[in-house]
């Protein structure tokens, strides 16, 4: 039983110890299902984020000397319900306590920081003005994710309000994709120098893992290069940056010397970057969804901010301009304005009351459309996408009884009640403590907290006394991201 | 001193930021990147990168 290593160690393990590293847990995070196991250790996506917080929590005390038992933690604008309570019952396990633990989106935090930094900046020039209400488009281009939303951003003497209108729930698109365009791209190469088909080269699947994992670290440390050298460069010279390296023992024995341009590389993305792109996903699509949500066109956005590690690369922030035709606002280091403004959301939070002036108020919204599978019929709308934060309405005799000690209901998502691609998001148990009649009428009170955790109540109709078990199924058929 | 945490729980890399009031409206946000050293022991070691905000008013 080895140690556990949390951070950039255990990313480094990745070319070394590649079958015991677990990555990109967090797009797995609400799925109950999804186990890795290392060494008959079983970790489910909740545990490793459980460790993550722990390693977070004891390096804050560490430096502070101070026990820290509240956060505010930012998860993707698209993640739903499940997936919020399940980093929650992470943070919770890592030893925060529940009642000091607020949940806000990556965009949003993002903004948070932004606007904070320009309306510090009538000191140093405002580049970008909040004074009056503007509508600003956050995209956000993580590792693993691709968030979009659309905000409302008032700026009222020294408070703030940050209304959040659509969100895009498009959670198949992230920095890894770019990496996967490149990473076939030098097996490609690798396959015309030795004259092998690359289909068919790696035949068991940890020799599959190792080769992935040494060339995305490979195209990885290509596209920093790239956006490093490549500022400042235009004509040709800007596609003629080349990364060159050379990698022992890649294959067989064989070694891998290999060279890739920005320009080749820029022509590999070019499909997660185009609408219509031969990949089916892009960058364009969640923006246009998000859009469309909001009833708004492109021209009707103020700002486009951009987030994440990936909007660094030029190519990406280029793409956007050009869908948008104008600049886009990312100047700010986008690793660090997603945790800057949640630590500054949750300063402004905790001293509300004592702040006479400058208040942060955000409005969340909910990331899709909620239904209940009401047997024998079509499904009802629980909460409709673009709900704000808390949230609570009574649904009066939504189902009826057929069985008499208990009901099985699912929890849906989707673009519609016809919505072929509906998911079914969870079950629902109803439990009887006495017997109910069948064809009894049951009420059903749907809550969503300001984290946009889902909550259910139920009782018979016309009797708020009959109150009726509601538990959530362990079993999760939602196949997390 | 009482720190004010946000941390961003990412895909591929978490950040931890500290917010704090320092004095004369100004908030002080650091950042903490979360990194453990490679002697196996488990140990971890805080970079601190300081920035320094104003609060409003």
């Amino acid at each position: 039983m080895g140690h556990e290593f949390i951070g950039q160690l255990a990313k480094n393990m990745k070319n070394v110890e590649y079958d015991r590293v677990i990555y990109n847990s967090k797009n797995y995070i609400g799925n109950r299902n999804h186990v890795w196991q290392i060494d008959n250790k079983k970790y489910t996506p909740e545990d490793v984020a459980e460790k993550i917080l722990s390693v977070a929590k004891a390096n804050v005390e560490r430096f502070y000397g101070e026990r820290v038992d509240g956060a505010v933690i930012t998860v993707p604008a698209s993640f739903n319900h499940d997936q919020i309570e399940s980093t929650k019952n992470a943070a919770k396990s890592a030893g925060f306590l529940e009642d000091r633990l607020i949940f806000i989106s990556e965009p949003t935090a993002a903004l948070l920081d932004l606007i904070y930094e320009e309306k510090l900046s009538d000191k140093r020039n405002t580049i970008h003005d909040f004074s009056k209400p503007k509508k600003v488009l956050v995209f956000d281009l993580g590792g693993g994710t691709c968030d979009v939303s659309i905000m409302n951003v008032e700026i009222n003497g020294d408070d703030y309000k940050v209304e959040e209108l659509a969100i895009s729930p498009h959670t198949q698109l992230g920095g890894v994709d770019f990496d996967i365009c490149g990473v076939l791209y030098l097996l490609h190469k690798y396959s015309i120098l030795n004259d092998i088909d690359h289909k068919r080269m790696p035949h068991h699947v940890d020799v599959k893992r190792y080769i992935f994992s040494v060339l995305s670290l490979e195209i990885e440390k290509a596209r920093i290069m790239f956006s490093s050298l490549s500022s400042g460069l235009t004509g040709e010279g800007y596609g003629d940056v080349v990364y060159r390296n050379s990698l022992e023992n890649f294959y067989t024995g064989q070694s891998f010397e290999f060279e890739i341009s920005k320009k080749e590389y820029d022509e590999c993305i070019k499909p997660l970057l185009t609408k219509g792109g031969n990949l089916g996903f892009n960058i364009i699509d969640p923006i246009i969804d998000t859009l469309n949500k909001a009833n708004l066109g492109k021209e009707d956005i103020d700002e486009v901010f951009l987030v994440g590690g990936m909007t660094a690369y030029s190519t990406v922030r280029e793409a956007i301009e050009n869908f948008f035709g104008k600049k886009t606002i990312s100047y700010l280091d986008p690793m660090y304005s997603v945790a800057k403004g949640a630590a500054l959301y949750n300063y402004y939070n905790e001293n509300k009351k004592k702040i006479e002036k400058g208040k942060i108020i955000i409005y969340p919204v909910v990331a899709e459309n909620i239904y209940l599978d009401v047997k024998n019929n079509l499904p009802v709308l629980l909460v409709s996408q673009g709900t704000k934060a808390p949230y609570e309405k009574v649904h009066e005799g939504i189902v009826k009884v057929d069985n008499a000690t208990g009901i099985k209901l699912d929890i849906l998502s989707g673009k519609s009640i016809y919505d072929p691609k509906m998911k079914r998001l969870k079950s629902v148990q109803l439990t009887f403590t006495d017997i109910i009649k069948p064809g009894t009428p049951i009420s059903i009170k749907v809550t969503f907290d300001k984290n946009r955790i889902l909550h259910l109540e139920a009782w018979v109709t016309g009797n708020f006394k009959q109150r009726i078990d509601v538990t959530f199924d362990k079993e999760v058929l939602y196949d997390g991201c | 001193m009482k720190p004010y945490i946000g941390i961003d729980l990412g895909t591929t890399n978490t950040v931890v930021a500290c917010a704090d009031y320092i004095e004369d409206g100004n908030v002080k946000i650091d950042i903490l990147d979360i990194e453990q050293i490679s002697d196996r022991c488990g140990s971890i070691t805080v970079k601190k990168n300081v920035a320094v905000l104003h609060l409003c008013g």
